[in-house]
């Protein structure tokens, strides 16, 4: 509806131009076809104004549309949250069966069955909690914790392994997260599309000399090499979904002063490196 | 008259600059009759029925949208709005170029649709729609394209 609206304003001014010009048309032919300067000059000023029209006109789509990838964008993440707290909550409702089912068991007195339900559940629950305790980070290590169970849920193996000391790590914990949070979600997203056993998540991080380094592989199809540049475009995607994720990823790297780069082969998998530098530019904010 | 036919068929340039100002891609072949169609209604308007310019242009104006819609599937308003652009195109660049041009070169710019200097502002009017024509496909320059993303 707005572009209709938008296409006929364009269009009224196109025509109010043109009627211009055809009056300047009939003047022409009144003066029995002899060029003046004035007329030439108005000539010249309605050219001015069709270039002008145009030009404000495609500015104007410019900064709309701008508007409506923002829009979309803080939408977009909107929903991703509303999935986390969903996540949480099942995840809360699955603590609360387990606690049924000892609670019943204990009604019965049934000691050993309680001691060998808990041992199960914790050798399960233990890997990951064990993981995300190496990480001296409460942020990295709750998004850890989400994501694991999802993918463990989901039949996908997922690992972290940092040797970031994260109590000089200065950036800020909701943008890290988001970083993390999408490109993960992503690479969950492609491997369950995968029929296959030894599907994998490995999150890598450490510290080189001025960098902290994020790195997050996945051994699922490879992107392909016509795609590799467009990716972190908002909008594009090879699924069918938003395609903003990798575009947000990239804007808040950005946004952070690192950088993010790409690797994908058959043999090798997918790789996402992110770099931040270690020493954060002071105008960047830690909220 | 068989000149001014063919001076007529020429308009197959503002043709196709209307389809490049809103980034239609019509296979040429698609275009021969529209510009066919165009050509001989601005023959009989001009040559044959003598109307005055503004009637002239007016009326080709909505032809070529007319043509646009019907032959090339092109909507209605991107119709209009490429028909106007192109031949405002046409017109400025006939006023602003072609006539200067034939009044610096000693010609008078004629009043009758015969005779030597009519075949020359003709082919000198035509010359600035086919740079911009050839400009826009360089460019790869989408109206449409910008109109839409809004």
């Amino acid at each position: 509806m707005k572009q209709l609206y938008f296409l006929k304003a364009f269009l009224c001014i196109l025509i109010c131009i043109f009627t211009m010009l055809l009056f300047e048309l009939s003047i022409f032919e009144q003066l029995n076809r002899t060029i003046y300067f004035s007329f030439m000059a108005c000539i010249f000023f309605i050219l001015i104004l069709w270039v002008l029209s145009i030009w404000f006109f495609y500015k104007f789509a410019m900064v709309v549309n701008e508007e409506r990838i923002a829009r979309e964008t803080d939408q977009f993440q909107l929903e991703e949250s509303r999935k986390l707290v969903q996540t949480l909550q099942s995840q809360r409702h699955d603590y609360r069966n387990q606690l049924q089912v000892i609670r019943v068991l204990a009604q019965f007195n049934k000691n050993s069955e309680i001691i060998k339900y808990i041992d199960d559940y914790i050798s399960l629950a233990n890997v990951s909690a064990a993981a995300s305790s190496r990480i001296n980070n409460s942020a990295i290590s709750a998004l850890y914790l989400v994501y694991e169970t999802e993918a463990r849920d989901k039949g996908i193996k997922m690992t972290i392994d940092s040797d970031i000391d994260f109590t000089h790590f200065k950036y800020s914990p909701s943008k890290v997260t988001r970083i993390i949070g999408n490109i993960i979600r992503n690479a969950i997203e492609c491997l369950e599309e995968i029929n296959r056993q030894d599907r994998e998540i490995q999150i890598t991080m450490w510290e080189a000399n001025d960098y902290y380094v994020i790195s997050i592989w996945n051994n699922g199809d490879p992107i392909p090499e016509t795609h590799i540049e467009r990716i972190f475009l908002p909008g594009f995607s090879t699924k069918n979904s938003s395609g903003l994720r990798l575009g947000i990823v990239k804007e808040l790297v950005q946004e952070l002063g690192g950088n993010i780069s790409v690797v994908s082969q058959v043999e090798f998998g997918t790789e996402f490196k992110i770099t931040l530098p270690r020493t954060k530019p002071n105008s960047l904010s830690t909220a | 008259m068989l000149i001014n036919l063919l001076l007529s068929l020429l308009l197959f340039i503002t043709y196709h600059l209307a389809l490049t100002y809103v980034g239609a891609r019509v296979r040429f072949l698609k275009t021969i009759l529209p510009s066919l169609f165009l050509g001989l209604s601005a023959f009989l308007i001009r040559t044959v029925f003598q109307a005055p310019p503004v009637i002239y242009s007016t009326s080709i104006v909505v032809i070529c949208a007319v043509l646009m819609f019907l032959f090339n599937k092109i909507d209605y308003l991107s119709s209009i709005i490429g028909s106007i652009l192109s031949f405002t195109t046409f017109i400025v660049s006939s006023l602003l170029i072609a006539c200067p041009i034939m009044v610096t070169l000693g010609f008078e710019v004629p009043r009758e649709t015969k005779g030597l200097p009519w075949i020359l502002i003709n082919l000198a009017e035509f010359a600035v729609p086919t740079i911009v024509i050839f400009i826009l496909k360089t460019c790869k320059f989408n109206l449409a394209k910008y109109l839409r993303n809004i």
